[in-house]
């Protein structure tokens, strides 16, 4: 569930980013296979149909391959396609993107040799590390950023770098690591999983290197590579460009990366790396607490109990736990191993008016729902469910959709076509049949403008 | 009213039919090594090309999702071979240095990167994904093995030198291999979305009419849908697996260009194929073939109690499948030649002929 938001946010900064930094960004194999895999379905076949096929593509031919019905994720497609260049149209033909072909090309069939796959040392570690090793060590790291944050008093403070960069990213704020207090969108930031977590703050990054004087593209380059890596084996420092040294540093740490000391030639990945670009086998979700009297396997299965009538009841007594429950949960008693409390209007309300949304609350909770829960399905008590939506609807009175609208139609025939048309690309936000009036979202505009000159160029 | 009732906004039933477009998928890829197949193509491509472009395929598989799984068999002449995930390796691990080299060396002309072997023994270790590295280099290592452990008594059925291939065999292990991976073992629902795809050379596989027909069953109830990828001539059951499952039935006209075939029509998972417009095959080949001399048969005669297909009434008299014993009065009108008769229309038999009267057979009982 985390994995849609986690891709609109790096989706949406590639997105960003201009054509000049995107070409040169597919010039390594690793971001192509990286970036081809956060891309809708559909998109991914087009680009697979193109890739090994040296002619271009006719538009008119796309329309033949897919389903009547599913035109709106054609449009989708190419829509995204579009916006991360990949694709490049000239007189009805569609081509892939030059430098982004080779580069998947390479990365499916391993030729040329890029070493955009990082460099495995070939020479024994003396100090050899295992992946249990590197689990701790990623875990020990992550979690000391997320219990300074709740502010926890582990006698540890994160390097100057992890401070910088949370109060640039506006989780925190304050000047010293004493006075450092949590934001709402701190708050946040703990309900979702790591992986979501780690691309926040990485993302963050990137908008700060830039301001460093980082150049982006290395930047994302290391971050894709450090996704295709093996856990468990050791990579040689040799392929680094500077900047990506100076990252490595940083990395370490947010325990994405283990080096033994900053002088030591070879770093190992974490699972915190090698999960980056996936969504399997996370380490450990935002309830790993500190307390590590919890064992694994109780880590793992969860410790919320919520009733129908709104109680909760949680099995923990980690400080973190605690802190993200009282987000939206009004407690009211604390025992040794457990805190009690229920979750009213006011609460969510509070948690809504701090931009947690509804859906956030509810996974967090299907997430962490104690064994005794998942017995019943479905999972939460549907009562509970329905209603802490209605209390998000509550807020939401209005929507707000930028757009165009379109009226003045000379005839009901003309306002049919043109409507129907809207509808089938999935882009009608509001229509009003009988005043022959509707409003379009703003991606969609330039696609109906283009249908009704056709049109009127036909008609004519 | 309508916005608050929550039906619009508690998208339980599309939250699920989201969570299952995420779904990762699993390829079952079965491969024909037959020598004899190969070997006879026209216009012709070698095996060694043909794998070329089934690994980027496989390696696109992969590449579609990050927890997209495949395994690949191998279908030989009188033996089926898992060439990846081979039982008993356990590919969690970092293979060791020496059998990394061993396997690259191996496969050093077949792959299209296997010139670049500047780094002693380990080119492509930064060049390639790891996952990719994984299931290729298996493949070619085990194939290697298969291809290079066969010699000719292997492809010699009954004296003469056959093209077959055991395909049911191999459709049987991926069906158990798929239940195993998918299996209800999870609670959750399953995992992976699962399918096969058949490259097949052979063209005849009458010998293996009833075990097909099993799988192909077995396949429509798990829902795994059989693609198939022709090379050579059609083979009549195998368009029959791909009818009944639902899957792609392609026969390349040009198998050189097989990569492109490969990568629009096979790709393609089972939640995108919804929406578009797939290969169909304009006539199946529908017809059986016969359990006593394995002949693929227009017109046949069929049991009336276990419904096995003959090619011609059996000479003892009875079922060899059910030991049931017809009446020899309808067998001898059966056999009658048509005779030629100026005043009266000889009763001709169109389709297949079944014996109606079944109070005819002695020791069959009927019901209550």
């Amino acid at each position: 569930m985390s994995i849609p938001r986690f891709r609109t946010s790096i989706n949406d900064y590639l997105e960003g980013l201009p054509e000049p930094v995107l070409i040169r960004l597919y010039y390594s194999p690793a971001t192509c296979l990286a970036i081809f895999r956060l891309l809708p379905a559909m998109a991914q076949l087009f680009i697979m149909t193109m890739l090994f096929n040296d002619k271009p593509l006719e538009a008119t031919d796309l329309n033949g391959w897919v389903q009547d019905g599913s035109t709106p994720k054609q449009y989708e497609a190419l829509e995204k396609l579009r916006g991360m260049h990949l694709i490049k149209e000239s007189q009805g033909t569609i081509s892939l993107q030059k430098t982004f072909r080779a580069g998947l090309r390479n990365a499916l069939t391993g030729g040329d040799h890029n070493n955009s796959f990082g460099i495995p040392c070939n020479t024994e570690d003396k100090h050899k590390v295992d992946i249990k090793f590197l689990d701790e060590h990623a875990n020990n790291q992550w979690e000391l950023i997320l219990h300074f944050m709740v502010g926890t008093d582990t006698g540890k403070v994160p390097n100057n770098g992890v401070l910088s960069l949370l109060r640039h990213s506006g989780l925190m704020e304050g000047s010293a690591p004493s006075n450092m207090l949590i934001t709402n969108a701190g708050f946040q930031f703990l309900l979702q999983d790591v992986n979501a977590q780690i691309w926040t703050l990485l993302l963050q990054y990137l908008n700060m290197s830039e301001d460093l004087q980082m150049d982006a593209v290395e930047v994302l380059h290391f971050l894709f590579m450090l996704g295709s890596l093996e856990l468990g084996q050791d990579y040689s420092l040799v392929a680094l460009s500077p900047t990506q040294k100076i990252m490595l540093d940083d990395l370490r740490d947010y325990g994405i990366v283990y080096q033994r000391k900053s002088s030591s030639r070879r770093f190992y990945p974490t699972r915190l790396a090698t999960t980056l670009t996936s969504d399997t086998g996370a380490l450990l979700t935002a309830s790993a607490s500190m307390d590590s009297a919890i064992s694994q396997k109780e880590r793992e299965t969860g410790f919320v109990i919520l009733e129908t009538n709104f109680k909760v009841y949680a099995y923990t007594d980690s400080p973190l736990q605690i802190a993200v429950l009282n987000l939206f949960v009004h407690l009211k008693s604390r025992f040794v191993n457990m805190v009690a409390g229920q979750i009213s209007r006011e609460s969510v309300r509070k948690a809504l008016s701090n931009g947690i949304t509804a859906d956030q609350i509810i996974t967090y909770l299907t997430v962490h729902a104690h064994p005794q829960m998942r017995k019943s399905i479905p999972l939460l008590p549907p009562t509970v469910v329905d209603q802490i939506r209605l209390w998000q609807l509550e807020m939401e009175r209005m929507k707000i959709v930028e757009g165009y609208l379109y009226s003045d139609f000379s005839s009901k025939n003309e306002y049919d076509v043109i409507a129907g048309y809207a509808h089938d690309l999935g882009v009608m936000a509001w229509e009003k049949p009988n005043k022959r009036m509707f409003f379009v979202t703003k991606e969609g505009n330039q696609q109906i403008v283009d249908f009704v000159r056709r049109k009127v160029h036909g008609g004519a | 009213m309508n916005a608050v009732d929550g039906s619009s906004h508690v998208p339980q039933v599309g939250f699920a039919s989201e969570l299952e477009q995420e779904l990762p998928s699993l390829l079952v890829l079965i491969l024909d090594t037959s020598p004899l197949g190969w070997g006879t193509q026209s216009p012709p491509i070698s095996l060694h090309e043909a794998v070329a472009s089934l690994l980027i395929f496989i390696n696109s598989h992969l590449a579609l999702n990050h927890s997209n799984e495949a395994a690949v068999i191998a279908s030989h002449t009188n033996c089926i071979k898992y060439l990846y995930p081979v039982p008993g390796e356990d590919y969690s691990i970092l293979a060791p240095k020496s059998t990394v080299t061993s396997g690259t060396e191996s496969s050093e002309e077949m792959i299209p990167n296997g010139q670049s072997n500047g780094d002693n023994g380990t080119p492509n270790d930064a060049s390639m994904y790891r996952q990719f590295r994984v299931v290729n280099e298996s493949v070619m290592k085990q194939l290697e093995l298969l291809l290079s452990g066969t010699s000719t008594s292997d492809i010699e059925h009954n004296g003469k030198i056959s093209d077959t291939t055991l395909i049911s065999g191999a459709l049987s292990t991926s069906l158990a291999y798929i239940n195993r991976l998918v299996g209800g073992v999870n609670d959750n629902g399953p995992k992976l979305r699962a399918r096969i795809l058949v490259v097949s050379v052979c063209s005849d596989l009458a010998s293996q009419y009833v075990p097909i027909m099993n799988c192909i069953f077995a396949a429509q109830k798990m829902k795994v849908p059989i693609d198939i990828c022709k090379i050579g001539n059609n083979t009549v059951f195998l368009q029959q697996a791909a009818d009944t499952t639902g899957g792609v039935y392609m026969h390349l006209e040009h198998p050189r260009g097989m990569i492109q075939y490969l990568m629009t029509a096979f790709l393609p998972d089972r939640a995108l194929r919804k929406h578009l417009v797939l290969p169909t095959q304009s006539s199946i080949d529908f017809r059986a073939a016969c359990f006593c001399h394995k002949r693929i048969v227009d017109i046949g005669y069929v049991c009336n109690i276990c419904l096995s297909i003959y090619c011609q009434p059996p000479a003892d008299g009875s079922c060899a499948i059910c030991d049931t014993i017809f009446d020899p009065k309808e067998l001898a009108d059966l056999l009658k030649k048509p005779v030629v008769v100026t005043t009266t229309v000889p009763k001709t038999k169109t389709k297949k002929k079944k014996k109606k009267d079944s109070d005819a057979t002695p020791n069959f009982t009927p019901g209550p």
